[in-house]
């Protein structure tokens, strides 16, 4: 560090005039309060036009809760139909849609006998048949 | 007014999180220590106060992103610094290199003989106001903000060997303003 270097080290300081600090934190208060108000505005401005904007998605929104009621409502009434022993007798025991069709003249469970007793049949007869019928 | 390190992280802290009192107490602070700084490269007292101004709206504005493990006041520094680049640049002032290495006017020169002790340092204050600005910017951020080279380009963004080279030059004008000072 050479001479020159040393006085500009021991430069006299500037010293800050009286009230100056006392401006700057004025100016910043301010700039403080503005940006404040500016906020506010800007908040303001925003809300408005998200809940502007937000208005048909809502309105979307209801008329989806409402169909979904209604369909609800079908399966509520599906499910208490079933449930008051309709589905048994219309579904479980005779065909459904088929009224006044032979095939809806005999409950199901005999249809299912039936399909049984045929199946049991065909066995039985492949088992006693004489083997030469068989290959016949 | 003196403040300890938790007391001025205490404030730094509380500003952090929106306490405009403890960013006002900061300024209250800071103020006199950052105005020689500016003051130094600064060419009136309105462009000090506009600049200690911005500076401080500045640090306010980014003081989220200040983290404790460096000294708060070359934080200041380092904003004033680059806030008066930015003016300076804005305002098509930045002297070419050319610029920066032309011989300052032969009228201002003192001779040595007549630069003793108080006088020596005065006539050093007057021949620094005579240099290009971004001289005067890294004498204030050297000698009196008390950064070392690395920080200083740190600070502005810089090679650190073009800060030696200003420092080395705005040596040399002074020098030859003011006469040759013995080392």
């Amino acid at each position: 560090m050479d001479k020159l270097d040393n006085l500009m080290f021991n430069l006299p300081g500037h010293t800050i005039p009286a009230g100056l600090t006392e401006r700057l934190q004025d100016n910043f208060k301010k700039r403080y309060r503005y940006q404040q108000r500016v906020m506010v505005v800007l908040a303001t401005v925003t809300g408005f036009a998200g809940l502007f904007l937000i208005v048909p998605g809502l309105n979307q929104l209801y008329q989806l809760i409402l169909k979904l009621q209604r369909s609800w409502e079908s399966i509520s009434t599906s499910l208490n139909w079933i449930l008051a022993g309709n589905a048994q007798f219309d579904s479980l025991w005779y065909i459904g849609n088929m009224q006044g069709n032979w095939v809806s003249s005999l409950a199901m469970t005999t249809w299912l006998g039936l399909f049984l007793l045929g199946c049991g049949a065909a066995l039985a007869l492949n088992a006693w048949l004489p083997t030469i019928m068989r290959e016949a | 007014m003196a403040l300890t390190l938790p007391q001025e992280r205490d404030l730094i802290s509380r500003a952090q999180s929106g306490d405009q009192l403890a960013f006002e107490e900061l300024i209250k602070i800071y103020s006199p220590l950052l105005y020689p700084v500016i003051r130094r490269y600064a060419t009136d007292e309105l462009q000090v106060e506009a600049g200690m101004q911005e500076t401080f709206w500045r640090v306010w504005r980014a003081l989220d992103h200040y983290k404790f493990d460096k000294p708060f006041l070359p934080y200041l520094v380092t904003i004033a610094a680059n806030y008066q680049r930015d003016l300076w640049r804005k305002e098509k002032n930045t002297a070419t290199i050319d610029l920066l290495e032309r011989d300052l006017p032969d009228e201002s020169l003192l001779p040595v003989e007549i630069i003793e002790n108080s006088d020596q340092l005065e006539a050093l204050t007057q021949a620094i106001e005579t240099l290009p600005e971004h001289y005067r910017l890294v004498i204030a951020l050297r000698y009196d903000a008390g950064l070392s080279y690395d920080e200083i380009a740190q600070s502005l963004k810089i090679p650190i060997n073009t800060i030696r080279t200003h420092l080395r030059r705005a040596k040399n004008q002074i020098r030859k303003q003011i006469g040759e000072i013995d080392g």
